[in-house]
């Protein structure tokens, strides 16, 4: 603005004053000085919006890690893993145009809108009032706009979010369509459904690009009835040029912040939805309180019996509880099966055990037994999951998490308890990938041993521990909890393969949540 | 067309061959171009004659002399929103156009190598990524090279238009265009785009430990891990912060230079002006006019430095794209000049031959011998080694091994989805060397290891198999692979599998693809693992059900079921293990 301001002087020094250009040099000077104040707070402007938004999402993103921390696994387990993984990565990048575009554009409107027009009206109220009569008309024709084709616009989007998932879907499945002969054929569907996406997407289009232009014709339209009642005013000599020209170059200015609120609105949306997942997943962190830390893997006994009584296990959401009343001792030195068809609740056991949720009834480790106190038999067992969820680094890093230093001999000995010949150095891409299911699963097995060996913990929980495994490695593994049972070692497996039932010294059958069933071997 | 294969070609030179492919039809990419300059025009021209006007009408000239140039602003107002109009709307059209072509020909050059090019090279996102890629190419025209070709064409015709009213002042804007063109666009670019090359992996590892964490907490917890790896995931958050910030610095630089630049602009040209207006050779409101149009100018030229930026992630994308799809233009250059049928068929005649709604036809299947054949992905190293086997009509062989000996790729290479690359494979007594891909298919079925279903409807599913089955003959084959929940419960025939199946369980899929292969009529069908998916209690009998399914009287389909599970012994004629 000071920039138009002497840039104007200068114009009209010269050129209605007759005055040299060394005349007007001061106001060069000042105009040359407000770029360089100008050029440096809009590279300013753009570099703190931009770390402000990217130190946000940081926060963000280690809030909902906090988050999830304090929620558990219990939580976890009952939503999709892949959506909240999608909301704390993607989803937070949707904030980035809220908080480096959208937000500043917002306050600086609001800043700079009523200062820009209040300078007009210093200068020219006939122009401030052209500017205060067409501005609002601006936000009305977006609203009017908007309310038309709100309805249009979201059936569209819908019909459009199917079209895109076509092509995906042809190329997961180019391997199926080859089989039956199909893949030629395809490129003529994919050509239509192109066609028709094209069609359906410039639809979408046509809309936006309309408010579009209301909104561009009506700042458009605004300048030049400005800029035609100053010339007719300059005319009838009731204006000077001075303020005539700085006037007409600040106009447009006026109306720039709220263009740019405009065009960025889609962003804002965005952000909107994608910060209110990332709150609701906050606000149940804040309801449920600080977690209840485990104590770390830690007991003085080596061997103990694990007794549970009468535990039981009821989800909010559920009319029934997952497990009720469940009674099992599994002595040191034995290996004790829990048996039963899918949904019958005894992984619910395994998670009562750990802490990962609520539950009633008596844990006894030996001698000592705590009544629902939540993650206690966390400090002294040692589990390995359904899902191996490896992590990146390398076998013998998975082998010890937990514990900060490797210890090569018990890696070596978790190994082939778990039949797996796996290179301890061998590097597992994030997620684990890298290795076949049975070879993750095997890892797997061999990080809870190793948790179990080298912190020398009486109780080894396994959920379906051979499930991915063929007969051949089923038999090793087998083997290798007999070993861990006759050092002393409590096991405790989930399973209901023929083979591991029958190396069992006790299985007890779980039906409904209830249990249905014990023999012994 | 002229010039836009030269637009192709540069594009191609700088970003690989995809990028030609990625480059509109000319009629249309420059109808947009033409409309997207005469709106920056407008622009220009807006400024101009507006200054123009105010700076003559102070000088209180007859209103009659300023008609002109008041229906001259009020002309290029109204053109300035309505070019721009019809600029995005022609472009988009024109971009999308493009974008169908571009899926087609990748889909078309991925056909010939699949799906043995979409495995094993990277991790399981390769294909979802492509997709992604493909998308992003639409900002070749619209992003990249339209934003400098309209501010090219502008900035032009802007020093043009000023050297009609004074050269020095031209050549000063020239100038400075020409600084904020190397300053504003090459610079921040080359400062951007090695910072940005580390931003990338930063990120994508950023996303993979949180993704990794997420997925994990379960374990971590269990194994008191919660804090390493919290600590492990702050750490890479502080990567790539550090190294946005870096990139955020050049960026704002860029919009900085077009600030200084402009004012430079201005300045420039009043200096150089300013005394011809005191010598008398130039009037007073041409002055004001040329001082100004530098801020409109800059306005459009703002865009460039943009243009530039979105480049290289097209260029990433492009590269991404090339790497899964090498021969796509080559691909899109026939599909250009033939329709699809001709890149595939020999003759019309064979295209006829191929109808959308008939049955497929296969040919008879007396014998199936594999002699001492090795398949794999390294030629040198094959996973499956001197194998022989002999299968004929109606005959089961169940084919046994721990993870990793190969079992899915003898599946593979029994569809040709891998070459041969030792023995012979013989079909009715003759030896398939010669064969083509296609017709082995016809004789042999495959059902995954993770079958496909499209998203849509079982009745879509089937069709797939049979376009000419009846919904009596479909429903039937449900009910003989077990899906009968499926036709009680639910929508039947109609209903809605969803995305990658989502809507049914492991063990429905299985039945389902079952089910097409049998409706595909298959005289051989591979099975490969069909139970590994399946809750583990449920495989036993999914297996019982899938061989009894299969056993469709006397021409039943011979069946090679590739498993780690055991099999009841009664089921199958022979037993094969991997080892």
């Amino acid at each position: 603005m000071a920039f138009s301001w002497f840039v104007t002087r200068g114009i009209v020094g010269v050129f209605l004053g007759g005055q040299t250009v060394a005349e007007v040099a001061p106001f060069l000077a000042a105009a040359a000085i407000s770029v360089l104040v100008r050029a440096a707070a809009v590279w300013a402007s753009d570099v703190f919006a931009s770390i402000a938004a990217t130190r946000t999402k940081s926060q963000l993103r280690a809030k909902v890690t906090d988050a999830v921390a304090t929620l558990g696994p219990g939580w976890v387990e009952r939503r999709s893993s892949a959506s909240l993984a999608t909301t704390a990565t993607h989803g937070l990048d949707a904030l980035d145009s809220y908080f480096s575009a959208y937000l500043p554009q917002l306050v600086l409107t609001a800043i700079a809108t009523p200062v820009f027009v209040i300078i007009i009206l210093v200068q020219d109220w006939v122009s401030a009032l052209a500017v205060i009569i067409t501005m609002p008309v601006i936000p009305f024709f977006m609203v009017l706009i908007g309310f038309f084709t709100q309805d249009v616009q979201k059936r569209q989007w819908s019909a459009l979010t199917v079209l895109s998932g076509h092509f995906l879907d042809v190329i997961q499945g180019l391997s199926t369509l080859k089989i039956f002969g199909r893949e030629k054929r395809q490129i003529t569907v994919i050509r239509d459904v192109t066609t028709e996406y094209r069609t359906r997407t410039m639809k979408v289009l046509r809309v936006s690009f309309m408010s579009g232009f209301v909104l561009e014709l009506g700042a458009t339209l605004a300048v030049a009835i400005v800029a035609v009642l100053i010339g007719t005013r300059l005319i009838a000599g009731e204006l000077d040029l001075t303020t005539g020209l700085f006037v007409l170059l600040i106009t447009p200015e006026a109306f720039l912040p709220l263009r740019q609120v405009g065009a960025n609105y889609h962003a804002a949306a965005e952000g909107v939805v994608a910060a209110n997942d990332v709150f609701e997943i906050l606000d149940a962190a804040a309801a449920q309180g600080a977690p209840a830390r485990a104590a770390n893997a830690s007991t003085t006994l080596s061997h103990a019996d694990l007794r549970v009584a009468g535990l039981g296990v009821s989800y909010p959401e559920a009319d029934r509880p997952a497990v009720a009343g469940v009674t099992f001792v599994a002595k040191a030195g034995t290996i004790t099966v829990i048996a039963g068809p899918s949904g019958a609740g005894k992984s619910t056991i395994f998670s009562a055990l750990l802490g990962f949720v609520d539950y009633d009834g008596q844990i006894t480790l030996g001698t000592s037994t705590r009544e629902g106190a939540l993650p206690w038999s966390r400090s002294f067992s040692s589990w390995a999951g359904q899902r191996p969820s490896l992590r990146d680094g390398t076998v013998a890093e998975n082998l010890h998490l937990g514990d900060d230093h490797e210890d090569p001999e018990i890696t070596s000995a978790a190994l082939r308890l778990a039949a797996s010949d796996q290179d301890p150095s061998t590097l597992l891409e994030p997620g684990g990938e890298g290795l076949s299911g049975g070879q993750a699963q095997r890892v797997a097995l061999a990080r809870a041993y190793y948790r179990l060996l080298a912190h020398d913990l009486p109780v080894l929980l396994l959920d379906e521990p051979s499930s991915a495994l063929d007969s051949v490695s089923e038999e090793s593994v087998v083997r290798g909890w007999r070993e861990l049972a006759d050092a002393g070692k409590t096991v405790v497996v989930i399973s209901h393969r023929d083979r591991v039932m029958s190396a069992a010294d006790q299985v007890v059958r779980i039906e409904n949540g209830v249990e249905a069933g014990r023999a012994d071997a | 067309m002229q010039m836009r294969s030269r637009l192709a070609a540069l594009s191609e030179r700088l970003g690989g061959p995809v990028l030609r492919v990625a480059m509109p039809e000319p009629r249309g990419f420059w109808i947009g171009i033409s409309f997207g300059g005469l709106s920056a025009l407008c622009a220009v021209g807006l400024l101009a004659t507006s200054s123009y006007l105010i700076a003559a009408a102070s000088l209180m000239p007859p209103i009659l002399f300023l008609q002109i140039p008041i229906v001259g602003v009020r002309a290029f107002a109204l053109g300035r929103a309505f070019f721009r109009y019809l600029e995005r709307i022609s472009s988009h059209e024109a971009a999308f156009r493009m974008l169908g072509k571009l899926r087609t020909a990748v889909f078309a050059s991925l056909v010939p190598g699949a799906p043995a090019n979409l495995i094993g090279r990277a991790r399981g996102d390769t294909v979802s990524r492509l997709v992604a890629d493909v998308d992003e190419l639409q900002n070749l025209p619209l992003r990249v090279w339209h934003p400098i070709i309209v501010s090219a064409i502008v900035c032009s015709l802007s020093v043009l238009g000023v050297a009609f009213v004074s050269v020095p002042a031209a050549l000063v804007l020239l100038a400075c265009l020409v600084v904020a063109a190397i300053g504003a666009a090459v610079l921040p670019a080359r400062l951007a785009s090695r910072s940005a090359a580390a931003v990338a992996p930063a990120r994508g590892r950023q996303f993979d430990l949180t993704t990794q964490y997420l997925h994990n907490v379960d374990v971590l917890t269990a194994f008191d891990a919660l804090e390493s790896e919290r600590a492990r995931l702050e750490q890479a958050d502080k990567v790539l912060f550090s190294n946005s910030t870096r990139v955020v610095w050049g960026d704002g630089l860029s919009a900085a230079i077009i600030v200084l630049l402009t004012g430079a602009a201005v300045i420039g040209t009043f200096l150089v002006s300013g005394p011809s207006v005191f010598a008398g050779q130039l009037s007073g409101p041409l002055m004001a006019m040329i001082v100004l149009v530098p801020m409109a100018v800059f306005e459009v030229f703002e865009t460039t430095p943009k243009a530039v930026l979105a480049f290289s992630k097209v260029r990433s994308s492009a590269a991404r794209i090339e790497e899964l799809a090498p021969d796509i233009n080559v691909v899109a250059d026939q599909l250009a000049e033939s329709d699809a049928d001709a890149l595939f068929y020999e003759t019309p005649a064979e295209a006829d031959a191929a109808p959308d709604t008939a049955r497929p036809e296969h040919p008879q299947f007396t014998s199936l011998r594999l002699d001492s054949v090795s398949f794999g992905w390294n030629p040198s190293a094959p996973t499956i080694h001197d194998l022989s086997l002999e299968l004929g009509p109606g005959k089961r062989i169940l084919v046994t091994g721990a993870s990793g000996s190969g079992k899915s790729t003898l599946a593979w290479g029994l569809v040709r989805f891998l070459p041969l690359r030792d023995g012979t494979v013989e079909i009715n007594g003759r030896n398939a060397s010669n064969w083509s891909d296609e017709s082995v298919r016809q004789l042999i079925g495959l059902c995954e290891q993770q079958p496909h279903v499209f998203a849509g409807t079982i009745r879509a599913n089937l069709h797939l198999a049979d376009p000419s089955a009846s919904d009596t003959v479909m429903t039937a084959m449900l009910e003989r692979v077990g899906l009968n929940d499926l036709i009680a419960h639910r929508a039947g025939l109609d209903t809605i599998v969803g995305e990658n199946g989502a809507l049914l369980s492991g063990g429905q899929v299985q039945r389902l693809a079952l089910a097409r292969a049998l409706l595909g009529g298959f005289p051989v069908i591979v099975f490969d693992e069909p139970t590994a998916n399946v809750d583990p209690e449920l495989r036993v009998e999914l297996m019982r059900d899938l061989l009894a399914a299969t056993d469709g009287g006397p021409d039943r389909p011979a069946v090679i079921m590739m498993s780690h599970d055991e099999v009841p012994a009664e089921l199958v004629d022979e037993h094969i293990r991997l080892e």
